[in-house]
């Protein structure tokens, strides 16, 4: 329905009158419409043509009249007039500067509301609730949240894609306040595409569990995501390849990450393929503790009896180095079933086949000023092939909760290695399988009793089975196993088999200030290690030692009181867990056996100060008491590997340490500061000394000597990071000092060692510009280990730099460089590499869904070697690993 | 009493009679018209001008043909569960934790006032309550005398215009644009060629930021509560509140007194008056 509006002009008296010099020009009239009803509410604006304008501006009246008075000054010839109001199309008429009559015919026309581009504050705070604007601190080249979530202050994202926030590990990473992944989050994080997202919430002292909600509160901080929109699809998927040079390999790497998130539920599904050398199990580890803390002394994880001779890690980023041919597959869903019960499936599989190649030349000083020296050459190939699922049933409501987790994990791994010691022109062969089964129950259940109270009930249950084997030919430790006559082969099997059960009962209140909890409970680990080692050595005599038939018990009963006062200013706790522990160690066999029964008590004091609003100060101290495990007992002998015969009857191990801490933090989040600065102190005796002794072939022989060795530390960690709203720039500044002193029997020698490090990392991100952003980290760590009475090792400093540039030169074109340096110099050789890569991004000019096209060149240089040494009083260490070559990659990706 | 009846009866008439010549847009009674325009605004806080601490709430704007009403969130939710109170109370499926639920549940709010404007007439009504008393005054002279600058920016994705004005012992600095034509803003401003997208004073202690803006989706009608509501003077209604707030505090501290005690601290900032917006 169209109604026309007609501006009339009612009165004018002066109409016609003689131009008047430096007067008012007055404008008057009456807004009507066609029916010649009065219109309520237009803004009537006029402006004179002049620098500055003189401009008038009124709202007509309910009878529809108006006045507009313009000033007589600056002198203009002519005015603008505008008429607008809601459901009406402007009205703009260019008259001449005089008072006078003026026709307006106003169309009507629905006026569109845009949508409010909400900038606000990077950063506000709701009581306990920090709210990061993601808009805020993302840049063009962002994809995905993780990208995002380094650069905000207070938040750090570690190498493996561990969160923290200040300096604390998150306790969970929610998406709309739901928790699909628990520890495995880097699946989300760096899938997750940053457009999604509308804000990032830290919530501090987060309480997970409804049913302890403000009367329990964790230390650490929970992350939550909110999305842009209600219900959304999202992910994003990634299609490349390339080739590497030298010699000619074909590259792959695809990503398909959909994910849906509602109301009702939740889901993230994931493939991943690479052999780019990108680690996409590391996705699979869990980076969180459960919500529920579970007494478990003991873990359903893979035992590590026997293995190939590995090569160890360089300390450059896994891409650099790792050879891979990777497919893994996760499914992860959440269904709400009812208002407050949720279901939860978590299932991933993953193949993996990797090659390590590298050397690495030991040299021993022996006591004789003799030097022994080792060279092998390494060529490992490490397959892995792991299913794990996870099905969860949680119900959290403010009255009860109740969780019951249970889990699958199936390994079939294996190994295979090439080594050729240099040393008599030997090659030794080794085949490993360590195949993995375990099956594990969690359950929790609180409940509120009576006013203030709520009882928790926990319960952990796991059987795991490890069958493993070690084949290595021509037969090793040829003196131990064969009389001395060289033979073909030894094949070692070894098996763990463990029953664990853990339950508790705790109890726990709050009377105005004070709040106390009570936990007793038991738990109970059966073990059985059974191996033999066989050689193709004819017989000679009976070896009972060759075989291990090691049951294992143990038995802990505790009960565990504490304490907490919190008031407005802080607050304190104290819990003393008293537990009697009964180990029993038997080989029948063997007729060897060990038993202790020991009662131990493990205080600890934690205190919180606030002062004022924006400091705070921790501090706590404790004891702790750790007893070895079946891993450091074996009465008869194991071939750990090629060169490792390992026999350990000696006591089992016992650890008593004492704790220190204290920390000051302080945060602003209006002008997005953060601060803290920490120090620790242990104190650990221990029943063990080991003293190392190498025979002239450079086999290391390591005796435990039953004597006690106090080991002191200290640690300070400070920390600073500030945001620069106006120019988008983060920058942060940790610095980490370690002492440690400890005895060690160096050539039957007893000594005090010495080691002292200091480390110094800046990270500076800066994305003020619209045409690019430039971020940087360093690291600089200086290391000095030190031996009483012996001069000193010269300072090994070991740095390393990353920086990387993109520039945005003309619309959806980017160009990125990345380029990483180390270095290190000490005691043993300089060591320089560097790296350079460079990719071109471009946006395709689609609506709505984001399309890249990406080309990388990795490893510019085409550095294929890194070698890292390692220097101590009696052995020189130097290792060279072999790096992935120059490659290229074309890869396409979009936001789904 | 009933005299300042009389006198808000005849002001809302005087501000709504000359409707009666106006074309019928609805068939509402004068005081109460269609609301159908809402604009949420962001309200960035110091709640103590001496920590650079700042709260953040929510309010709403919902503009009609005659009038505009303003308030927070937490203000409206409270007082709607407030008066369910008595209804809730006597329902025979009565639960006392439900009840204690949805009073947490709603967002909490520094700001109990709703703020009615004519943007016609000038004139403003605010309503007030102190304890459970509710109270208006009515401000004739709150046209703002607007300073219109020449700087342009674009804020919250609109065009906007820079506008200053001194208002209640601070100085704002306001940006509205002319995309949306209505003479409103958040709060007692208006009086501008546009909508205010935001205003704040130039210590940053008070921020308005819009942070949505939509036509109703229900029909939600703007009623001017003439009813139960004492008509008073500004000045009556600033002396009565702090008179209120300083019994409040005195309750506070015989409470501490007894079993559920506040800390010393909790007791000073219940004593403490919150920084308001208007310093005089």
């Amino acid at each position: 329905m169209q109604i026309r509006a007609i501006l009339i002009l009612v009165v004018g008296w002066q109409i016609g009158s003689a131009p008047q010099l430096l007067a008012q020009t007055i404008l008057t009239g009456t807004v009507r419409n066609a029916a010649g009803q009065p219109l309520e509410g237009i803004l009537l604006e006029a402006e004179t043509k002049t620098q500055p304008p003189a401009t008038a501006f009124v709202v007509s009246a309910a009878d529809g009249r108006f006045q507009l008075t313009l000033a007589a000054t600056p002198a203009s010839d002519s005015l603008l007039l505008s008429a607008r109001a809601m459901g009406y199309a402007a009205q703009l008429q260019r008259l001449a500067n005089r008072s006078q009559a003026v026709a307006l015919t106003l169309r009507e026309e629905a006026t569109k509301l845009k949508e409010v581009v909400v900038q606000g504050e990077p950063i506000t705070r709701q009581g306990d609730t920090l709210s990061y604007a993601v808009a805020a601190f993302s840049n063009k080249q962002d994809r995905v949240i993780s990208d995002v979530l380094k650069k905000m202050p207070g938040i750090a994202v570690a190498g493996d894609g561990q969160i923290s926030y200040e300096g604390r590990p998150i306790s969970s990473f929610n998406i709309n306040g739901q928790n699909l992944l628990e520890g495995r989050y880097t699946m989300a994080s760096d899938n997750l595409p940053a457009d999604a997202v509308q804000s990032v919430q830290v919530l501090e002292r987060h309480q997970p569990i409804k049913a302890l909600d403000g009367r329990i509160r964790p230390e650490a901080a929970a992350l939550n995501i909110t999305l842009k929109k209600k219900i959304t699809a999202t992910g994003q998927a990634r299609l490349g390849a390339g080739a590497a040079a030298r010699p000619l390999t074909g590259l792959w790497n695809a990503n398909a990450s959909p994910m849906l998130f509602t109301k009702k539920q939740q889901l993230l599904d994931t493939y991943q393929t690479n052999n780019t050398g990108q680690d996409v199990a590391a996705e699979l580890n869990p980076l969180t503790v459960a919500e529920l803390p579970q007494q478990g002394e003991s873990s359903a994880q893979k035992p590590d009896l026997t293995r190939i001779l590995n090569l160890g890690r360089p300390p450059v980023a896994s891409s650099r180095y790792l050879f891979n041919r990777v497919h893994l597959l996760s499914a992860n869903h959440l269904v709400t079933l009812s208002k407050d019960n949720q279901l939860r499936v978590n299932a991933s599989y993953r193949h993996d086949a990797q090659r390590q190649l590298g050397r690495s030349r030991t040299e021993y000083y022996l006591p004789d000023n003799r030097t022994v020296r080792l060279t092998e050459t390494k060529d490992n190939r490490l397959y892995f092939d792991a299913l794990q699922a996870d099905l969860a049933f949680i119900k959290n409501v403010k009255d009860y909760y109740l969780k019951n987790t249970l889990s699958l994990d199936r390994r079939w791994d294996s190994q295979r290695g090439l080594l050729d010691l240099n040393e008599g022109q030997r090659r030794i062969a080794q085949a490993a399988r360590n195949p993995f089964g375990a099956v594990t129950n969690r359950l929790g259940l609180v409940r509120p009793w009576g006013a203030g109270r709520t009882v928790q009930v926990s319960s952990l249950l796991f059987y795991t089975d490890s069958p493993q084997e070690l084949t290595v030919r021509p037969g090793p430790f040829a003196g131990a196993l064969a009389d001395g006559a060289a033979y073909a082969e030894a094949r070692q099997q070894a098996r763990l088999s463990s029953f664990f059960t853990s339950n508790s009962l705790g109890l726990n209140g709050s009377r105005s200030h004070w709040g106390y909890a009570g936990t007793v409970g038991f738990s109970q680990e059966i073990q059985h290690l059974r191996s033999t080692l066989v050689t193709s050595a004819p017989p000679t005599a009976a070896r009972p030692d060759l075989r291990n038939n090691l049951r294992w018990a143990r038995g802990r009963a505790y009960a565990q009181p504490e304490i907490s006062y919190k008031s407005e200013g802080g607050s304190a706790s104290l819990e003393v867990p008293v537990s009697y522990h009964d180990f029993r160690a038997t080989d029948r066999p063997l007729a060897a056996g060990q038993r202790l029964r020991v009662v131990v008590a493990e205080p600890r004091l934690r205190l919180r100060r606030d002062l004022g609003a924006l400091w705070y100060a921790a501090a706590g101290a404790g004891l702790s008491n750790d007893f070895g495990d079946v891993n450091q007992l074996n009465y008869g002998l194991l071939l750990r590997d090629y060169r490792t015969l390992h026999r350990n009857d000696a006591l089992l191990p016992r650890q008593r340490g004492q704790r220190y801490n204290a920390g000051l933090y302080f945060k602003n989040p209006l002008n997005a500061l953060f601060f803290n600065a920490s120090y620790s102190f242990n104190n650990t005796l221990t029943n063990r000394l080991y003293s190392s002794e190498i025979d002239a072939s450079g086999a290391v022989t390591a005796v435990a000597l039953d004597q006690n060795a106090r080991r002191l530390s200290h640690s300070v960690l400070s920390s600073v990071s500030k945001f620069v709203s106006p120019w988008k720039t983060n920058l942060s500044l940790q610095l980490v000092g370690f002492t440690s002193r400890q005895p060690q029997v160096l050539n039957e020698q007893l000594t005090q060692t010495q080691s002292r490090s200091l480390t110094g990392a800046f990270k500076a991100s800066v994305s003020a510009f619209d045409w690019g952003s430039l971020e940087y980290n360093a690291t600089l760590t200086g290391l000095r280990s030190r031996v009483a009475g012996a001069t000193d090792q010269p300072l090994a400093l070991l740095q390393d730099h990353h920086v990387s540039l993109s520039v945005f030169p003309v619309g959806r074109h980017q160009v990125s460089l990345a380029a990483d340096y180390y270095a290190s110099r000490g005691p043993a050789a300089p060591v320089q590499a560097v790296f350079a890569d460079v990719s071109y991004r471009y946006v395709l000019p689609t609506a709505g869904r984001k399309v890249d096209l990406e080309v990388r060149w990795s490893n510019i240089f085409d550095t294929r070697q890194y070698q890292y040494g390692y220097v101590s009083q009696f052995l020189l260490t130097q290792s060279t690993y072999e790096l992935r070559p120059a490659q290229v990659l074309a890869s396409v990706r979009l936001s789904l | 009493m009933t005299r300042y009846y009389c006198l808000l009866w005849m002001v809302t008439l005087l501000g709504s009679c000359a409707t009666k010549n106006l074309p019928v847009r609805s068939n509402l009674t004068p005081t109460d018209t269609q609301g159908n325009l809402t604009f949420k605004y962001r309200i960035s806080y110091k709640p103590d001008s001496l920590i650079p601490e700042t709260s953040t709430e929510y309010s709403n704007l919902l503009v009609g043909e005659q009038f505009s009403r303003f308030e927070t969130v937490g203000g409206r939710a409270q007082d709607s569960v407030r008066s369910l109170f008595p209804d809730v109370l006597t329902a025979e499926n009565f639960s006392a934790q439900e009840f204690a639920d949805k009073m947490l549940a709603i967002p909490r709010t520094k700001f109990y006032y709703t703020i009615f404007k004519r943007a016609t007439t000038g004139r403003l009504y605010c309503y007030e309550k102190i304890g459970n008393a509710r109270y208006t005054y009515i401000e004739t002279d709150s046209t703002f005398k607007w300073q219109i600058g020449p700087e342009k920016m674009t804020v919250a994705g609109y065009a906007c215009q820079r506008a200053t004005v001194r208002f209640a012992g601070r100085a704002f600095e306001a940006w509205f644009t002319r995309e949306i034509p209505i003479s409103e803003g958040p709060y007692k401003f208006h009086g501008l060629p546009g909508l205010i997208v935001k205003i704040n004073d130039t210590r940053q202690q008070y921020v308005f930021e819009l942070v949505r803006a939509g036509k109703t989706a229900t029909a939600d009608l703007i009623v001017l509560p003439t009813k139960a509501a004492r008509l008073v003077t500004k000045t009556e209604m600033r002396r009565g509140l702090a008179l209120h707030n300083l019994q409040f505090a005195s309750r506070m501290a015989s409470m501490a007194a007894g079993e559920k005690s506040l800390s010393a601290a909790e007791r000073e900032r219940m004593l403490k008056p919150l920084n308001p917006l208007e310093l005089q």
